[in-house]
């Protein structure tokens, strides 16, 4: 079964999207934060993880790096409100596995397809 | 058995004026607390309403950016310039992906430029960064006329705010008119996201012009 972690500090659209991703038969574990995301990601083994790019305390970029740290690689869907430019995404999928970029507010059966399609690859 | 028939009570009605035609009339004097709610307006979309505003004066802004980082900024800016206008942007954004140092500062066009700090995480640090975006234009020999926030969406959602939530931003709101604005910087432009939901709480005391922006975006249905 395909494992999938949702890291976002919004409590409501983390249970949401939970309780879509176990409905489709994905194992999923969920985190409020990159602390909390990093204390259960060697238990859990994701394969896939949709991290929210504004959350208090570590910051993206720290948090890819200290999964980096830690031999762990698996695809990562970025959830944000904000925007950047491609250069400044580009310089951050050199330390992670980047595979998406989804701006909030996102359609829920549309981020369910896309990273179906991702753990079919 | 009794039906119990629960009546909705009106609250609070409000009303809006269409004046499209008399837009660049009303916006060549724009002064004050200005909330602009948009339905996720685009970085080019925000500067083509900066450079209709007071088209005649030079004017310094200070773009303090919650929602979009320099970079991305500084790419539809390049293609819009805002004639008259210098941009400042203090960047809360880029510190969340890339390792730009606190005191960072971006120097190198002549009418864009930035520094960077973390995000605010309430208003009242969102009040610490204007005073410290203003004070450091100041120190570099600049005295900004007009200041964006961009967006306070990111701080408060207005379709459901809490109790705390709406406190800090009508005291945030009367701090800008108590201690920020004078002379120098006369215009507070305040971005609203209501992407998320219908804005129910309108700071109709607090604000002196509410504007509305509707974005209407569609794919062309024909490629000649």
């Amino acid at each position: 079964m395909v494992r999938v972690m949702v890291v976002d500090d919004e409590e409501d659209l983390r249970n949401l999207v939970k309780m879509v991703m176990e409905k489709e038969g994905f194992e999923v574990e969920s985190a409020e934060n990159g602390k909390d995301f990093l204390e259960k990601v060697d238990d859990f083994r994701p394969d896939i993880v949709i991290l929210d790019v504004m959350m208090p305390g570590l910051t993206t970029k720290e948090i890819l790096e200290k999964l980096r740290e830690k031999s762990l690689d698996p695809k990562i869907f970025l959830l944000t409100v904000v925007r950047f430019s491609e250069d400044e995404i580009k310089r951050l999928s050199e330390i992670g596995n980047i595979v998406e970029y989804i701006t909030k507010p996102f359609d829920i059966p549309d981020l369910v397809a896309r990273i179906s399609k991702h753990a079919e690859a | 058995m009794q039906r119990l028939e629960i009546d909705a009570e009106t609250l609070r009605i409000n009303y809006w004026k269409s004046i499209n035609r008399g837009l660049d009339r009303y916006l060549q004097d724009l002064k004050g607390i200005v909330l602009l709610i948009h339905n996720s307006a685009e970085i080019d979309d925000i500067l083509s309403f900066l450079k209709r505003l007071r088209p005649k004066d030079e004017l310094d802004i200070l773009y303090i950016s919650l929602v979009r980082s320099f970079y991305h900024i500084k790419l539809f800016f390049d293609e819009r310039k805002l004639d008259k206008k210098r941009l400042h942007v203090l960047d809360c954004v880029s510190s969340m992906i890339t390792d730009i140092d606190d005191k960072g500062i971006f120097r190198g066009e002549e009418d864009i430029e930035a520094i960077f700090r973390r995000p605010p995480s309430d208003f009242h640090r969102l009040e610490g960064l204007v005073s410290e975006g203003l004070e450091s234009l100041k120190k570099s020999g600049v005295l900004a006329d007009m200041v964006v926030v961009d967006s306070i969406s990111q701080l408060i959602n207005l379709t459901f705010p809490t109790e705390s939530q709406l406190r800090d931003f009508y005291s945030f709101l009367n701090a800008i008119r108590n201690k920020l604005m004078g002379v120098m910087h006369d215009t507070f432009i305040l971005l609203y996201d209501d992407k998320i939901g219908y804005v129910r709480h309108i700071p109709i005391v607090h604000a002196d012009h509410i504007i509305r922006m509707e974005v209407i975006r569609e794919k062309p249905s024909w490629r000649g």
